[in-house]
């Protein structure tokens, strides 16, 4: 199909909640030819992204608000349709590839290769051809091919965006819109990324901080600033590069050490890093190297595995991590700044241009704003060790400059030790003559850092010997060779399954005998189907006392003792039913099996297992939080109840358009999915269904037996 | 308001489900080891305890106000706890099913219209009932009269407050750092 143009005159958004318009381009017209090419340039919350999303027909539709204006996309009128419909018009997902902002763009499955399935499948692309044409885009996107079928939770940020390219990509659309698509990337990467833009057949809309990989072609222009046109020439600069800066800068005491540490189920090698007092350590290095873990593993926040890290306990260390949200929650700032640091705050605050906005929760800021608010918070409580995870993401010139000033200040720091990951040589400014003494530890070369990974699973949080226990008894009660022979069974096997013993346990007898005739077979076949040892364990713990409450209560309630170690009984019967189903939890293998057998929509059964997939992620995120939080010992509620709510919710819209731009609405009745993971029944299932009938014939033959007796 | 269900909606729904569910997972095992204590006054562990497990239907249908947002809320909020290993399996799902409903009653008696501090609690006491319709024939069959009218209000009470109550605050918590917003809700 042809490319798609692009009109747009008088366009204003006005987001939900919001009593400002963020995107204002009255008194403005562009009209984008088909395969034309319109570069988007300015600051951080200048609305370059509110504009991409308009052009991709997400706002009004997707994301709530008022949008007014002429916005025409390949002939579809995207404002008449922001006021009417509940997505991306039909006609417009269909054809539509869309990068959305880093830092960690967001997928909607968990495995790069299921995501860049899903806009295939959505288009009816048939199976056989999806890999070669996910191996093809990866390669255009400059991502290692080996990559695709890795989980995208251990990808770092400049391979998080590499993967959105190839998501993007991977469907041939007719009209391509990037949202700083070359961000965290290398420079030779970005290079790679940037000729397979420059060279696409669509219609290309993209949002650059650096035009200067992209500018070499003819393009329209467009500069914005605080929502409206600031320029529409194009303003070039040269892609700034490290000068100034060497590694044996400086000399101070180490503070803070790593020896050959290495990070439990991350996959970066052992590194060593010293960081010291009274000098700015810049860690550099390129994408994917895994700066974020090692700054992770001297924050203390991610436990050492391997190796040692050698610090004093009482050292304040204040960790502003990649996304400022994990520190800043869902109070204002202020909520974690301590009393006695506020008028230090406030200067700070001042200096980097966000006093106005210490109070007003994070949410509420864009996301320049955010780091800023961040990096206030961390630098108020004058730590001892300072950590930034790439301080100036988001951040145009101007604030870099203030920035740099700020952290190479010699009497505002002292003798604090300052760690920074970055790949952002606009930091060289760092580097002044006058400036306190600064370091740069390229990453892994300089930090000792060997290429092998370190393995590891879940039994890798725990300590050491705890793990081997579990590892040998994971291993007996999850037989591999069984699961070698006969495989897993389906979900929907299983899920049945359950429901049958269920059922099978109301229908019975409340007696200790018939409800044990039905608690033991199920247990064989939770055995059988692979049952892991945590979700047991779990489940044992919780039922142990659980058991006994239920059989003291109903005692004392006035029921036999029959009727009450009957009702323990049935309690037993009904755990081990949901033992069948416990394990694995695969979201997915579930989603797959629902839409293929049961033929459940696409839509809301992608929208819900996709969520469902997140589980871990939420975990981890709500593990790695609280260790962030627990540095600064403040605003942190026992739960963080209010944190995970906002987090997630934060999370939705997000979530939404990624399954949205892979169209997953598109498929209907008439012409569903093709499915990259055909959903099967196999031997397992039959194991585990002829397991069940034995227990029923068990349960029949004993109730047969019983009333013969009893006549 | 729109007339269709869009991602936005299911996502948001999706979410708060399977939050509340990984909520509920941890709240099975507190439940299980509190059991032994309270089994002398079982209906104060209700009082307690059980509201907890109701959160899911009211807060689903404050935040996303739409024909079976409390019902799929909190149905999903059970399977995802029953998936993390729950002691009641798949039961989990239909004491889901019983409170959910009596949350989507609430909303659908004033129409998804009005979402404020009293369809909260009535959400919330009637996800109560459904809770005392469902476990009461099925865990206390053969328990005195008595005893089974203390449970009831025991958990309707619980219900109430901290299910309807509860969501109505994780609400107010939720709008004031601006995350509602970001979903039009």
């Amino acid at each position: 199909m042809p490319p798609l143009s692009v009109e747009i005159a008088d366009l204003t958004w006005q987001p939900a909640g919001s009593d400002r318009l963020t995107l204002d381009l009255r008194g403005t017209s562009i009209a984008l030819p088909a395969g034309g090419l319109l570069l988007v340039s300015g600051a951080s919350g200048a609305g370059k992204s509110t504009l991409l999303k308009a052009i991709a027909g997400l706002l009004g539709t997707v994301l709530p608000g008022e949008l007014r204006g002429t916005l025409l996309v390949g002939g579809v009128d995207l404002v008449a349709a922001a006021s009417a419909e509940s997505g991306i018009p039909r006609a417009l997902t269909e054809r539509l590839g869309y990068v959305a902002a880093g830092p960690a763009p967001t997928f909607a499955l968990p495995l790069l290769l299921d995501d860049a399935a899903l806009p295939l499948e959505s288009r009816q692309v048939p199976t056989g051809e999806m890999r070669l044409r996910i191996e093809r885009c990866a390669r255009e996107a400059a991502l290692q091919v080996a990559l695709i079928d890795r989980s995208l939770t251990t990808f770092s940020g400049g391979e998080h965006a590499a993967a959105a390219a190839l998501v993007a990509l991977v469907a041939s659309p007719d009209l391509l819109i990037a949202d700083e698509p070359l961000g965290g990337l290398d420079l030779r990467s970005a290079e790679r990324l940037a000729s397979t833009l420059r060279e696409c057949g669509a219609t290309r809309v993209i949002a650059a901080h650096d035009l200067s990989l992209l500018g070499a072609v003819p393009a329209q222009h467009l500069r914005l600033d605080g929502g409206v046109v600031a320029a529409t020439a194009p303003v070039l600069s040269a892609a700034p590069e490290w000068r100034g800066i060497h590694s044996d800068h400086g000399g101070g005491v180490p503070i803070v050490q790593l020896v050959r540490a290495t990070a439990a189920g991350r996959t970066v090698g052992a590194s060593s890093i010293a960081v010291l007092r009274g000098t700015t350590t810049l860690l550099t290095g390129d994408t994917g190297s895994g700066k974020s873990t090692l700054l992770q593993l001297v924050a203390g926040t991610l436990p050492v595995d391997g190796g040692e890290r050698i610090a004093a306990s009482d050292l304040r260390i204040r960790f502003a991590p990649q996304d400022p949200g994990m520190l800043l929650g869902a109070r204002s700032a202020r909520a974690l700044i301590g009393r006695n640091d506020e008028a230090r705050a406030q200067v700070l605050a001042a200096r980097l241009g966000v006093a106005h906005l210490l109070d007003i929760s994070p949410g509420r800021l864009s996301d320049g704003e955010r780091r800023r608010v961040a990096i206030v918070t961390a630098l108020a409580a004058t730590p001892d060790v300072l950590i930034l995870d790439e301080p100036s993401g988001g951040l145009d010139d101007a604030r870099v400059a203030t920035l740099c000033d700020l952290l190479s200040d010699r009497e505002l720091l002292g003798t604090c030790a300052v760690l920074i990951a970055t790949h952002d040589a606009r930091l060289s400014a760092l580097g002044r003559p006058e400036a306190r003494p600064v370091r740069r530890v390229h990453h892994p070369e300089e930090t000792g850092t060997s290429a092998e990974p370190t393995e590891g699973g879940f039994a890798a949080h725990l300590p050491a010997p705890a793990a081997r226990v579990a590892e040998s008894a994971e291993r007996l009660l999850s037989p591999e060779l069984g699961r070698r022979l006969i495989g897993t069974a389906n979900p929907l096997t299983r899920l049945g399954l359950a429901l049958f013993w269920f059922t099978l346990s109301i229908v019975s007898p409340v007696t200790p005998v018939a409800q044990a005739a039905i608690a033991l077979p199920v247990l064989l076949v939770a055995w059988a189907s692979g049952v892991q040892i945590f979700a047991t364990l779990r489940l044992a713990v919780a039922l142990t006392p659980a058991l006994a409450g239920i059989v003291l209560a109903n005692l004392l309630g006035g029921a036999s003792v029959e009727e009450a170690v009957g009702a323990g009984t049935r309690l037993l019967a009904f755990a081990a039913g949901s033992l069948v189903l416990l394990r694995p939890f695969e979201p997915l293998r579930m989603a797959d099996a629902f839409i293929e057998k049961l033929r459940t929509p696409f839509a809301p059964t992608m929208a819900l297992l996709a969520t469902a997939a997140r589980i871990t992620t939420m975990r981890d995120e709500a593990r790695e939080r609280r260790a962030i939080r627990r540095l600064t010992k403040r605003g942190a509620d026992p739960l963080l109840l209010v944190d995970m709510f906002d987090s997630v919710i934060r999370a939705v819209p997000q979530l939404a358009i990624a399954l949205e731009v892979r169209g997953v609405r598109l498929p209907t009745r008439q012409s569903p999915p093709t499915r990259r993971r055909p959903s099967r029944f196999g031997r397992a299932d039959l194991l585990i269904v002829m397991l069940s009938v034995g227990g029923l014939l068990v349960s029949v033959a004993r109730a047969v037996a019983e009333a013969i007796l009893a006549a | 308001m729109k007339r269709s269900w869009g991602l936005l909606d299911l996502v948001t729904v999706a979410t708060i489900g399977i939050a509340s569910g990984v909520l509920f997972a941890g709240w099975n095992l507190l439940w299980g080891a509190a059991s032994p204590l309270f089994a002398a006054v079982l209906p104060l562990q209700y009082l307690l305890f059980a509201g907890t497990w109701v959160i899911a239907g009211p807060l689903a249908g404050l935040i996303v106000r739409r024909p079976g947002a409390a019902l799929a809320g909190e149905m999903i909020a059970a399977s995802v706890s029953f998936l993390l290993a729950s002691q009641w399996s798949v039961d989990a799902i239909f004491s889901g099913a019983a409170q959910g409903l009596g949350a989507e009653l609430a909303f659908a008696l004033v129409g998804y219209r009005v979402a404020g501090l009293r369809v909260a609690l009535v959400a919330g006491a009637l996800s109560g009932v459904g809770m005392a319709l469902h476990d009461l024939p099925l865990y206390f069959p053969d328990v005195s009269a008595s005893f089974a009218t203390a449970l009831v209000a025991a958990m309707i009470a619980s219900a109430a407050i901290i299910g309807g109550l509860g969501a109505l605050l994780v609400r107010a918590a939720l709008r004031r750092s601006g995350a509602l917003d970001l979903i039009g809700a």
